[in-house]
């Protein structure tokens, strides 16, 4: 049992520099928010999906899916007429947009729909007859319905495919389901088809089978149809979000690991002020381990204060990050609809252990570093400072070995995403151990020439530098760690961002682009009038046309986004091939034997050049060899490319959803693009038309649209390290009052004290810009070669920007001096008799 | 026994501490220089003893020895005995705790803690109720005649003030020994003598052995025995006089 005297001790100290505990409980409480705020986000986004999906699929087992344009009405009849005895329902399912919000719109049967979904429950048969009677009417879940200010009767606009439509809304459903099924609009199937013009298709047929009618029903289902199963198709859609997701939660470790750094620092200066009093208290008989207890016990109370604000900021924080994620989620992946915080208490429950843990091994190491000291030191100052240099080969050891560990993770992890993080995570660590043991060599190297600069001032500054290391290099290592994040970050989403440029540039080889701006189906993009592209190149100054079918199709390897291309004479050029391809690959690509496929497919697939890929076409499975593997930075799930011609005569589908137009030389681009315009309008839908430098521009805006949480998050950990700076900066200046009252009752001005604290706090905050940097170039090759190819397959060459470069230094600069400000005004004013005595 | 063998004691009380063949020296780059050279000496029960030497002589080494916070190259330590160098690291921790108390040249009060806190942190430490704590306190405070400081914080007092507590606080667990570091060094010469009296009359009072270090003939002459450590060893340096 700790005496309470020795805890009473701990906290008047702590409450005596209230400002180091504000500022520790500060960064521990941002930690701990980043990392919750990211998890809920995340977690209500999974869950906001998979309630939904089992909302949606409800006792669905498996279901029958076609091909790009989904399966004909006539085989669900067949379905109900030969195979009467399974339970079936016929499902179409789309996009549609109320003013900006997106919803899933389904058509159901109602008569069939019994044995599956409870949402669609009706109240009385009144409702069922005017459901099946009625067009353009809709229920809406009661939650969205409260949302919106919406109730029964309330006619709605609906934006579809660029078309709008006006329905009313007939009944509200899933009360008891309250917000899990927001986002979720239901109608008849009918009307289903109407709005999203889909007539005469369904999108999937849902079935409830016992194990012995899979296989009869496969053996029954014709030629271009799939059974799959659910669940499998549930979590491969899922999936396509996870890699984004871990990022997310590995950037906010990253802000929990600073937020540690911080607590290490403080609990750090806490004991090195507390040297002599441990050592009072180690001699009137205090074992070590009650010495240990003691500054645990307190360090876990910052811990814990910390913590439970930093959950209270995280919830907050959460409901900012949401609509992020949900943005993020529905511009890449799948549509869903996140309105509400999901309180998941896994998630609180590991935001506390991980505030809590962090603290605790933080603080583990100064408490033990405390407990250590002999109490016959407690008169020796220079003891400390003796053990700081003499741990540093040690530090020096453990930080390469720690590295070497990075290294051998990252090498040797082959595909594991968490295992790049942790390779990641040990090469920074790393790192931070081997800075406080290169800070006497950098002293040595700026000692003259800042002796040159400053005279006694600057050297003072200097050695103060290293005579203080056991001060100075947590601070500098804090600061190190931060600049290093910057530097790391910006390097990777500028790399990318550059790269992403010049690939646009490359694949947009069309000077005009037309498409349709929404899409109302989940497989396939809406397409263009079939009489548009013959228009188009008709038109003056038009040398030659390209058309694209965007769709989706099953394979062995589940959904795959396939472009048919019908190429120009230049599109080849917007192909960028990594690697080797097969010999004639152009020659071989137009018989329509081979495939092209995106270096993301290839990844997550493991595939390479001269492997296959099995699609399922209207005659059942069919196997493409791969030709070349192209980079493309359009999607993480990735892309395969095919002769649009041999696509349309596989799938019987001749429809365009893309035209690229080429111009003539010295033609001019607004004649023409003018031109284009007038020629769009004629058609009733309407149309996106851009010119090229449009779409690289309106790219390059969505690409920082995906980055603004990464950006979101990088300030937040910039936000933590800087805490962390301050409190290393006040809590060294403060330490060092009693040297700073000799300077100044030997003759130091209150300018000249003034002078030599700001050069120190400047020269530590350059030495961490300069020792950053290695860091910073470090993590961004991790992040761009390991992380990035592990999560999202793509690769992509580094580029180091000196602006990054400099806008790191300048931080560092302007950080130390800020952190450094306080401190510096408050000891100059300081009466030196005052400092004196209080030592 | 002669008079002048440091195993004498004038008291001849049974010995509570005694001292055999202590060797120690310190590294000095790549030189070894000795600083305890072959030390003996018994001290008795109730025996006040004053160490005298020059700066550097190993004065506060040998008495952070015998605290068993330093440990000895080569020699023996037995306190009440117990020999120091066959406890563990938490043992030697646990005989301090219960029987030394320590008085130092610089107070090395525990600046958050007010005066009773300070003082009654000895006592608390040996496992004392808290009522025992506050009795024992004030009984002390009272017999220093800081009885109204009670509530006062280190930095509240005059360095005379901060020496008292620290005596109180060496005492006030009733320890068997009671190590000073020249206790007087940092005071005037008026205030050394008032502090003086307080620490010997106090240990005289309730029985303590007390060893001083000092570099003041003047209060080394009020001790029973009189020690000079010089080049590692001991001597007597001549006969008592209180």
């Amino acid at each position: 049992m700790v005496g309470s005297r020795l805890r009473l001790a701990g906290f008047r100290h702590q409450r005596r520099h209230a400002w180091q505990t504000v500022l520790a409980i500060l960064g521990i409480a941002l930690g701990v928010a980043v990392v919750m705020a990211v998890g809920l986000a995340n977690q209500s986004a999974s869950r906001a999906f998979a309630i939904t999906m089992e909302q949606i699929s409800g006792r669905v087992t498996h279901q029958i899916l076609g091909g790009p344009n989904g399966l004909p009405e006539q085989l669900y009849t067949q379905l109900r007429l030969q195979q009467s005895h399974l339970k079936s329902a016929p499902v179409v399912e789309g996009v549609v947009h109320i003013g900006e919000e997106q919803f899933t719109l389904l058509g159901l049967d109602p008569l069939s729909e019994q044995p599956f979904r409870t949402v669609t429950q009706l109240p009385d048969a009144g409702l069922l007859a005017r459901i099946l009677t009625q067009e353009n009417g809709l229920l809406i879940s009661a939650y969205t319905a409260k949302r919106l200010g919406l109730s029964a009767g309330d006619q709605v606009t609906l934006d579809i495919t660029a078309r709008t439509s006006v329905v009313e809304i007939m009944a509200l459903f899933g009360e008891q389901q309250g917000a899990v099924l927001d986002g979720v609009l239901v109608s008849d199937i009918a009307t289903a088809q109407t709005l999203l013009a889909q007539f005469g298709m369904l999108d999937r047929i849902d079935l409830a089978l016992r194990p012995d009618q899979i296989a009869p029903l496969q053996q029954w289902l014709p030629k271009g149809f799939q059974l799959v199963e659910t669940g499998q198709r549930t979590s491969a859609m899922e999936n396509m979000s996870k890699a984004f997701q871990t990022n997310l939660s590995a950037m906010s470790l990253l802000a929990l690991l600073v937020g540690g750094f911080l607590i290490y620092n403080t609990a750090t200066f806490s004991v090195l002020q507390r040297r002599r009093q441990f050592g009072i208290m180690r001699l009137l008989g205090a074992t070590r381990s009650e010495l240990f207890q003691v500054i645990l016990f307190e360090q876990f109370l910052i811990g814990l204060i910390g913590t439970l604000i930093g959950m209270g900021a995280g919830i907050l924080l959460a409901r900012e990050l949401l609509w992020l994620v949900s943005r993020t989620i529905n511009d890449l992946y799948y549509t869903v609809t996140i309105s509400r915080l999901d309180l998941a208490p896994e998630i609180l429950l590991a935001g506390v252990m991980l505030g809590l843990l962090t603290t605790l091994l933080a603080s583990a190491a100064p408490a033990w570093e405390a407990t250590r000291s002999r109490p016959q030191s407690v008169n020796r100052r220079s003891v400390i400072e003796q053990q700081s240099h003499r741990a540093l080969p040690w530090l020096l050891l453990i930080g390469l070995f720690t590295m070497g560990l990075g290294l051998l993770l990252a090498k040797f992890s082959d595909r594991s995403l968490l295992l790049g993080f942790a390779a990641l995570f040990c090469f920074i660590v790393g790192y931070c151990l081997l800075v406080p043991a290169m800070v006497p060599t950098l002293s040595r190297l700026i000692q003259y020439p800042i002796k040159w600069l400053f005279g006694t001032i600057g050297r003072l500054a200097t050695r103060g530098i290293n005579a203080t290391l056991s001060r100075t290099g947590p601070a500098i290592s804090a600061l190190t760690l931060a600049i290093a994040a910057t530097i790391g970050m910006g390097i990777m989403v500028d790399s990318f961002r550059t790269t992403v440029g010049q690939w646009l540039g490359q694949t947009l080889q069309g000077d005009i682009y037309i498409s349709v701006p929404h899409s109302s189906s989940k497989r396939a993009s809406a397409p263009l009038p079939e009489e548009l592209p013959t228009e188009v190149l008709k038109l003056p100054g038009v040398k030659e046309i390209s058309t694209g079918r965007h769709v989706t199709l099953e394979s062995a390897h589940g959904p795959v986004n396939m472009l048919a291309i019908g190429l120009s004479s230049t599109s080849y050029r917007g192909f960028n091939f990594k690697g080797d391809t097969l010999a004639n690959i152009w020659q071989q690509f137009s018989t329509g034997k081979l495939v092209l496929i995106s270096e993301p497919y290839a990844y997550h697939n493991r595939l390479q050049v001269g492997d296959s890929v099995t699609l399922l076409t209207p005659d059942g499975n069919r196997v493409f060899t791969i030709g070349g593997i192209f980079y493309d930075y359009g999607s993480d799930r990735g892309l395969l490319v095919m002769p649009r011609e041999h696509y349309a005569a596989i799938w019987r589908d001749n429809q365009v959803t893309t035209l690229g137009i080429y111009l003539k030389q010295q033609t001019a681009l607004d004649t023409v693009l003018s031109k284009v315009k007038e020629t769009t309008s004629r058609f009733e839908m309407p149309l996106t038309v851009r010119a090229n430098q449009e779409i690289l521009k309106h790219s390059l805006a969505i690409f920082d649209r995906t980055f603004t949480i990464t950006q979101v998050l990088r300030l937040l950990v910039i936000a933590v390290a800087f805490v962390g700076i301050l409190s290393a900066m006040m809590a060294l200046q403060l330490e060092r009052a009693k040297e700073h009252a000799i300077l100044r009752a030997t003759g130091l001005t209150p300018r000249q004290l003034l002078g030599q604290i700001t050069l120190q706090t400047l020269l530590m905050g350059l030495m961490a810009a300069l020792l950053a940097i290695p860091l910073g170039w470090l993590m961004a090759e991790i992040l761009i070669h390991v992380i990035n190819v592990r999560a999202f397959g793509w690769s992509m060459p580094s580029q180091l920007s000196p602006s990054i470069l400099m806008e790191a230094i300048l931080f560092a600069q302007i950080a130390a001096l800020l952190a450094g400000l306080y401190p510096s005004l408050r000891m100059a004013r300081t009466r030196p008799a005052l400092a004196l005595r209080e030592e | 026994m002669a008079p002048d063998s440091l195993f004498y004691s004038p008291m001849q009380n049974k010995p509570l501490l005694v001292i055999e063949e202590l060797y120690h020296s310190y590294q000095e780059g790549g030189d070894s220089r000795p600083i305890l050279n072959g030390i003996n000496l018994q001290v008795a029960e109730h025996e006040c003893i004053a160490l005298l030497g020059r700066s550097g002589s190993g004065k506060s080494t040998l008495l952070n020895m015998l605290a068993g916070i330093d440990t000895p190259q080569q020699g023996c330590i037995n306190i009440m005995g117990q020999a120091i160098h066959d406890l563990s690291e938490r043992e030697r921790t646990l005989l301090r705790r219960r029987h030394i108390g320590f008085v130092y040249q610089f107070f090395n009060l525990i600046p958050t803690l007010t005066v009773a806190e300070n003082i009654g942190l000895p006592l608390e430490l040996n496992g004392h109720k808290e009522r025992e704590i506050k009795k024992l306190v004030g009984l002390i405070l009272s017999d220093i005649g800081l009885g109204n400081r009670w509530n006062a914080y280190p930095d509240q007092l005059s360095g005379g003030e901060q020496q008292r507590i620290a005596i109180a606080r060496a005492l006030v667990h009733n320890p068997a020994i009671v190590l000073a570091d020249e206790p007087t060094g940092n005071l005037d010469a008026e205030t050394g003598e008032h502090i003086m009296r307080i620490l010997l009359g106090l240990s005289k009072q309730l029985k303590r052995t007390l060893i001083i270090v000092t570099h003041s003939l003047e209060v080394a002459e009020k001790a029973d025995r009189i020690l000079t450590l010089n080049d590692g060893t001991l001597s007597t340096h001549g006969d008592p006089h209180w």
